[in-house]
């Protein structure tokens, strides 16, 4: 595996792990046999299936339990790249100011952006609230440092984000208070302050890997019965309804703000909106692949 | 132009034997003069296996070899039997399109 090219162990690594679980060493041999060239497009589209058709084994209520850890896993992922896409794209779309939102209906749609990106937000942490308390439930058969082992990354990012934030609030807080008074700024807050902010950017690419990856890691170690997986589906709805509405509000608001603007380079708005559009096409389309074992099948036993 | 569904093809190297993914690619090639890549040789075992058309056998983690079912055998045989109708079919019209 160390000897594959890092975009194939990128790429490898993207499957769900339900599907690297099973076929991962597989398809690393396989690799390694016809070597990894030309096979980028291929793994990268591979992973995509895997993720909207996952493969679920043989019927029965295994089967349903894993197709409902299956979609739940899919929208928390695409949640996960929304929620960083969406900073960024409503860090580009506010400085400059776009002239999209001098228009009626651009003000509209951003509203409604913006609203749905709120309630996204505000829903999604109260669902994996709910999900972290059912979790600590279920984990008394497994243990419960066992079961939450794959959240110490995620908690030890966390804590460098937080001290990195606290550290760049404190050195600027520090520097206005030197302007204030007319004191310059000195040579070792500067210093403290890129340290801060060094900190801070590194931390953010794996803190979202790992915030993507570690809940998923530990709902297949704790095996949540069905019952509390359909209750977790079912609200799901409204994350993938607002990620609906901010993917596709964010992709008409820039397309149109882009032709309009007449800019050579693709602005970093349009690019984040495209994102944005396709996580949220694939949240939609694997939870609506799942809506009828969600709300209408019978619960089976497990 | 279409391509044969790699899973047919997957089926049909199968119905020479249990292989496992290398053997399988490399029957492909030399049959179908097909390339399976990685990717889509195991989304398609995935399918496969969750309908029951083949299944594992009991092997080195890495190069697990895989044999047909009997359902699978029944799928590529009526799969087999179309593609053949409609090959003749084709051959037929070519045959009276080009004849003087």
């Amino acid at each position: 595996m160390t000897s594959l090219p890092g975009v194939t162990r990128t790429l490898l690594a993207s499957y769900p792990p339900s599907f690297r679980a099973r076929y991962g060493a597989e398809q690393v041999a396989l690799i390694e046999d016809v070597g990894a060239k030309g096979t980028t497009l291929d793994l990268a589209t591979g992973s995509l299936r895997a993720w909207l058709r996952p493969a679920l084994g043989p019927t029965g209520p295994e089967r349903t339990r894993l197709r409902l850890t299956a979609t739940i896993s899919t929208v928390w992922v695409m949640w996960v790249a929304a929620f960083f896409g969406g900073l960024v794209w409503f860090r580009a779309t506010g400085d400059p100011y776009v002239r999209a939102l001098n228009s009626p209906w651009g003000f509209v749609i951003y509203r409604w952006i913006k609203a749905g990106w709120m309630i996204g937000v505000i829903a999604t942490a109260l669902i994996v609230a709910a999900a972290f308390v059912i979790t600590l439930v279920a984990a008394r058969r497994t243990g419960f440092a066992q079961a939450l082992r794959p959240l110490r990354g995620f908690a030890l990012y966390v804590a460098i984000m937080c001290l990195s934030m606290w550290l760049l609030a404190l050195v600027r807080h520090s520097h206005y208070a030197r302007t204030l008074t007319g004191t310059p700024s000195t040579e070792h807050i500067r210093t403290w302050y890129l340290i801060a902010l060094g900190a801070w950017v590194l931390a953010l690419i794996p803190l979202a890997i790992v915030g993507a990856r570690a809940p998923l890691v530990v709902l297949r170690h704790v095996e949540l019965p069905t019952r509390e997986l359909r209750l977790l589906a079912a609200a799901g709805t409204i994350p993938v309804l607002a990620l609906t509405v901010v993917g596709f509000g964010s992709v008409t608001f820039s397309v149109y703000e882009f032709a309009t603007r007449q800019v050579e380079s693709l602005p970093i708005d349009v690019v984040a909106a495209v994102g944005l559009v396709l996580v949220s096409i694939v949240a939609l389309v694997s939870y609506v692949r799942v809506m009828p074992v969600t709300f209408r099948s019978p619960i089976s036993a497990d | 132009m279409a391509a044969i569904d790699p899973s047919t093809l997957i089926l049909s190297s199968l119905a020479g034997g249990p292989k496992h993914g290398y053997a399988i690619t490399q029957d492909v090639l030399a049959v179908a003069d097909v390339t399976l890549g990685p990717g889509t040789l195991y989304g398609a075992i995935a399918r496969l296996e969750d309908r029951g058309y083949i299944k594992a056998l009991p092997g080195d983690e890495r190069r697990r070899p895989y044999e047909l079912t009997a359902q699978g055998a029944a799928v590529l045989a009526a799969e087999a039997q179309r593609m053949q109708r409609v090959a003749r079919t084709t051959l037929g019209r070519l045959a009276i399109g080009v004849a003087p």
